[in-house]
């Protein structure tokens, strides 16, 4: 596809998601999508000959790989793993937050939208875990995986903490940092890495 | 406390300030009513039952339906969720009161919570064809009572291993765990098989728990 079609591709789907934010209850019309993308009906039909149907299944796909991408630009910079974790939780925390509230908001056919970014859906579980893995390949390179840790098994294990996390942060007030950072270098990250926490010592494993 | 340890503003907060328990007493008719919705789920899933079955299954009317639960169906069902995971809690804490080490505490709380939810018949079948009702069921306001509630119960037998704040933060860890492996289930770790909950215990749990947190069991 060349960069030209991508790119309407991506402003009718942009316009989607807007629409779908301001839209009263009901939803929106594909009048208002074209009009907000500055393009006629006619060319919505052509990248979507589904219709809305169709533009709802492929904006509420790449909402989400445009939801983790975003959520993954804002940490890459950080210098630590738990640092990376504790923004992800509260940014990610917020970004469900609005998404929930839109919940109330729209039209049914819009809910699978909304509910992409859930922390329930199973498209989601895989980018996660993918890109945890991708995080922990780096600390297995720097020697910081425990003995016994892979990259496989840590990503794992932190994508269902990262998701339980995000949906029911209960019991943890995400703006205070020392509490979020305990709970990250003590429940995340003290079976995998090596020097996450003041780990007690080795249980006898006999 | 140091640092690294778990801290837990829940600590702070009274526990008993939790909504009292919504499934009602065993035999009250809060409880007929949400046991005969999960018989219904059981054999029909969620979407398919009435209240009409409801009350029949329960042995009551209607009108008594609606008046315990304004709510309709979905009110009985999270009454019923929160009703089923305190009498898996209720079980547990019996079993575990002879348990003497911190390690074989986790593993079975977990081990038997997973075997639980596994065997549950109205549970399977909305896990096998009502997934999307399910995940309903699990927002982010019942996952809240759910995981509080594991770590209110949990707390009188943590308590022997650990000290409060850990106490209650390690309750609500292990309940966490328990809903995503059945949830979202793993090659790796089947948490119905005790040496998986072990291996999980061991590799996760017990580094995350610093060592002036627990108290030093006689060996």
């Amino acid at each position: 596809m060349s960069t030209e079609v991508e790119e309407t591709r991506e402003r009718i789907m942009q316009a989607a998601v807007s629409c779908a934010e301001t839209s009263s209850v009901g939803g929106f019309s594909l009048e208002e999508v074209a009009a907000s993308a500055g393009v006629s009906r006619t060319t919505i039909y052509r990248y979507f000959p589904g219709g809305r149907p169709q533009l709802v299944q492929e904006t509420a796909t790449w909402e989400i790989a445009r939801f983790w991408a975003r959520l993954a630009e804002a940490v890459e910079d950080l210098p630590t793993l738990e640092e990376q974790l504790v923004a992800g939780l509260v940014i990610g925390r917020k970004l469900i937050q609005k998404s929930q509230l839109l919940e109330n908001m729209v039209d049914s056919e819009m809910l699978e939208l909304v509910a992409a970014v859930q922390p329930s859906e199973p498209l989601v579980h895989g980018v996660i875990r993918d890109y945890m893995r991708d995080l922990l390949i780096k600390e297995q390179a720097a020697g910081r995986l425990r003995p016994g840790m892979t990259p496989e098994l840590g990503a794992d294990y932190l994508m269902r903490m990262t998701l339980s996390w995000m949906a029911s942060p209960t019991g943890l007030d995400l703006s205070d940092q020392v509490a979020t950072h305990s709970v990250i270098r003590t429940q995340f990250l003290a079976g995998v890495l090596i020097d996450a926490s003041e780990a007690m010592p080795d249980p006898e494993l006999g | 406390m140091t640092e690294n340890s778990i801290q837990s503003p829940l600590a702070l907060m009274s526990l008993g300030d939790l909504p009292a328990t919504s499934g009602g007493q065993t035999g009250s008719a809060q409880a007929r009513v949400t046991s005969a919705l999960l018989r219904c789920v059981g054999r029909w899933g969620l979407s398919k039952t009435t209240i009409e079955d409801v009350a029949k299954e329960a042995g009551v009317s209607r009108a008594t339906v609606y008046r315990l639960f304004p709510g309709g169906k979905n009110a009985i069902m999270r009454a019923a969720v929160l009703g089923e995971v305190r009498s898996l809690l209720a079980v547990l804490t019996v079993e575990l009161s002879g348990v003497d080490q911190v390690e074989d505490c986790l593993t079975v709380a977990m081990n038997h919570a997973a075997q639980f939810l596994e065997q549950h018949q109205a549970l399977s079948f909305m896990r096998d064809h009502e997934s999307g009702l399910l995940d309903q069921l699990l927002s982010s306001e019942q996952l809240d009572l759910l995981f509080l509630t594991a770590a209110q119960v949990m707390k009188p037998v943590l308590l022997r291993f650990m000290d409060e704040a850990a106490a209650i933060a390690v309750g609500m860890w292990v309940a966490r765990l328990v809903v995503s492996y059945v949830s979202e289930p793993s090659a790796e770790f089947d948490l119905c098989k005790e040496q998986d909950s072990r291996r999980l215990v061991r590799m996760f749990l017990l580094p995350g728990i610093s060592a002036p947190q627990l108290k030093h069991q006689p060996s």
